[in-house]
């Protein structure tokens, strides 16, 4: 792959390009790909280092959170209210968080894009509209359905328990080819299995021309005449040091460097909006333990094998996950010697999560520094809402034979019976206690139909400054209730599949 | 340059490592090694954290070493307690509904769990056979 290295250049970086783009992402592989196949010059600046994929199967997790994922994996969004302090992960490093996704690949859901397109004016948000994207997007990066045989015997308990209680359950597709069911997606296949963009979209860009630039931070767009013009920053070294300055200059600028930080940029490059940096949604997900008396072994297996739709209606998706043990286990409740105990329950330990289809009440802050503060305030119905799907898992665990349930509830010990179950129900603790985590965060630089309700045009263009694009996950205008790779990729695919039929005229506006 | 935590910072770190992973008699705790092992590890983990999280971590830090004194049930610093008190002071963190309280023992939990159960040994000794012993792969490669 063509990647320059910022951490190794000594001067001055000034590049020219027809397309600078601005993380390497899902969104933006997808769209560097796809633009340069037309044979534009495509310049991809990543905030974080190349990591070779040959390199994941040599590192431990915590090896990866230091070089992959922002803030090492410390990132947080700081709840308001009664909401959960949530953890939100995302990656930093060539490919973005598809390294550390687990690889599920779902379309948007025809209901969320009934939505967009009746309620929000969205006309072209159907999925007719979007299914040739979703289909060249899941020919890329091969999305396929988990073959039965590489469920774990955590999620087959858990299949039990779902079907004692008349829930049914249905194979995920994921962007997977040969895995061997390692059950560590989250930190980088060990066996070059999961399509992540790295191994798929950005090698294909590569091959058409495209350069990728690592440890490559941007601090502003260039916007002249109202047009973006290029942009402006400094090389990073391996400490994450400013260095020598960058500079690239081109016809069109695509920002996609995810949720968190893409307002950031566009604040920070003139663009002003009254909904930039709100109506983040997260998905706020959790996961429940279960200890069964027989030997589980819950890490043979794919990282996530299952999901049910079966409450959509209620905002609610289940999904199976197991992630490696030494993650699990700082995830036990106790202290010493009553954590160590729960420790060495690990081999009978399965797992099953969930996430809600949040409202909302995201907003990215401009704080000290690089990274901005996230604050959510979780909405007055997601509240119950979290605590009926914790619940579900927790009834599909005792259904299934589970001697011990730990709940994401900070403080508490394991139940040992359905009655200590309905008790905590009845009694729940405030949100500040529960355990949550976020992998997808959307819509801080949200698509409208018109330029009063949002940041960028239905095209992925801002409505203030031309030939600026948005091509990532904040553009969605609404939390989407499923995981967001896919979706994104193929928002982005039908970005760029519009720039590039209107080359032509973006190119001469640029001239 | 490098970031490197300052000697109180290693040191209370290492004794929030000790009490958490304390076994009761006559099972052994944590060796030095081992808690040694565990700071370099976070040191090494909060190296590409930006400087505001470090920060704000570090304040964290701050916190759980002046909470004996907050709490009015020492005048040391947390390293200096007794392993019990500790473990009981690190127990009443994780039950309290102060955010302060409980926010920053689960910060250190988290980070100090995961570096601690990567080693070889303590997965191990926790069921894991190990990467190479895994049935499905064992399978997979025959």
């Amino acid at each position: 792959m063509n990647v320059v290295r910022g951490r190794e250049q000594r001067d001055r970086l000034r590049l020219a390009a027809d397309v600078a783009i601005v993380g390497s992402g899902a969104g933006g592989a997808v769209v560097a790909s796809l633009l340069a196949r037309e044979g534009l010059r495509v310049v991809v600046l990543e905030e974080g280092d190349w990591v070779r994929p040959s390199e994941y199967g040599s590192m431990r997790p915590t090896g990866t959170m230091r070089r992959c994922w922002r803030e090492g994996a410390l990132a947080a969004a700081v709840g308001l209210g009664n909401t959960p302090f949530i953890s939100v992960l995302q990656g930093k490093c060539v490919g973005g968080s598809s390294v550390l996704t687990g690889g599920v690949c779902f379309r948007i859901p025809d209901a969320v894009l009934h939505e967009w397109s009746h309620d929000l004016g969205l006309r072209t948000m159907t999925p007719e509209g979007l299914d040739l994207h979703f289909r060249a997007v899941e020919g890329v990066v091969h999305v396929e359905t988990v073959p039965d045989s590489m469920r774990s015997r955590g999620t087959e308990l858990f299949l039990d328990g779902a079907a004692k209680m008349g829930i049914p359950m249905k194979s995920m597709r994921r962007n997977t080819s040969g895995c061997h069911g390692a059950s560590r997606c989250n930190f980088g296949c060990p066996h070059g299995a999961k399509l992540s963009v790295d191994v798929s979209y950005l090698p294909d860009a590569c091959s058409h021309g495209a350069l990728v630039v690592s440890d490559a931070l941007v601090d502003r767009i260039d916007v002249t005449g109202g047009i973006a013009r290029g942009v402006r920053g400094r090389l990073l070294d391996a400490e994450g040091n400013r260095g020598p300055e960058l500079e690239v200059r081109a016809k069109l600028v695509v920002v996609a460097c995810g949720s968190l930080h893409t307002p950031l940029l566009l604040r920070a490059s003139g663009v002003d909006s009254p909904h930039l940096g709100r109506h983040m949604t997260l998905h706020p997900g959790f996961r429940v333990g279960a200890v069964f008396d027989e030997t589980v072994e819950g890490w043979d297996g794919a990282l996530q094998s299952v999901y049910s739709d079966h409450f959509a209606a209620d905002g609610i998706t289940l999904v199976s996950v197991h992630p490696p043990p030494s993650i699990i286990a700082a995830a036990y409740p106790g202290v010493a010697g009553s954590y160590l105990e729960n420790v060495r329950k690990t081999p009978h330990f399965a797992m099953f999560g969930g996430m809600i289809h949040d409202e909302g009440g995201g907003r990215i802050h401009r704080f000290v520094g690089r990274e901005p503060l996230v604050t959510y305030r979780m909405a007055r119905g997601d509240v119950p809402r979290l605590l009926k799907a914790i619940d579900i898992v927790a009834r599909m665990g005792f259904a299934a034979g589970a001697r011990e349930i730990a709940l994401p509830v900070f403080g508490i010990d394991t139940l040992k019976s359905e009655r200590e179950l309905e008790a905590f129900v009845a009694n729940p603790p405030p949100m500040r206690r529960i355990e949550c985590t976020a992998y997808h965060p959307l819509g801080s630089a949200k698509m409208s139909a018109d330029p009063r309700s949002g940041v960028v045009k239905e095209s992925g263009e801002s409505w203030q400054v031309d030939n600026l694009y948005v091509a990532d996950g904040s553009v969605l205008p609404t939390s989407i209730g499923v995981n967001s790779q896919l979706p994104i990729m193929g928002v982005a695919h039908k970005i760029a599949t519009g720039i590039a039929a209107d080359w032509a005229r973006l190119a001469r506006r640029a001239a | 340059m490098p970031f490197h935590l300052a000697p109180r910072q290693r040191a209370t770190f290492r004794a929030f490592g000790e009490a958490l992973f304390a076994q009761p008699p006559p099972l052994a705790g944590p060796r030095p090694a081992q808690l040694d092992a565990l700071v370099e590890g976070l040191e090494l983990h909060l190296q590409p954290v930006s400087r505001t999280q470090r920060v704000l971590l570090l304040l964290a830090l701050e916190l759980v070493r002046w909470l004996p004194v907050l709490l009015f049930t020492s005048v040391g610093p947390f390293e200096a307690l007794p392993l019990d008190k500790r473990i009981r002071l690190l127990e009443r963190m994780d039950r309290s509904r102060v955010t302060l309280m409980l926010v920053p023992f689960i910060a250190f939990k988290t980070l100090l769990s995961m570096h601690f159960f990567e080693d070889e040994g303590e997965l191990r000794a926790m069921g894991y056979p190990g990467d190479d012993q895994r049935k499905r792969w064992l399978k997979t490669a025959a």
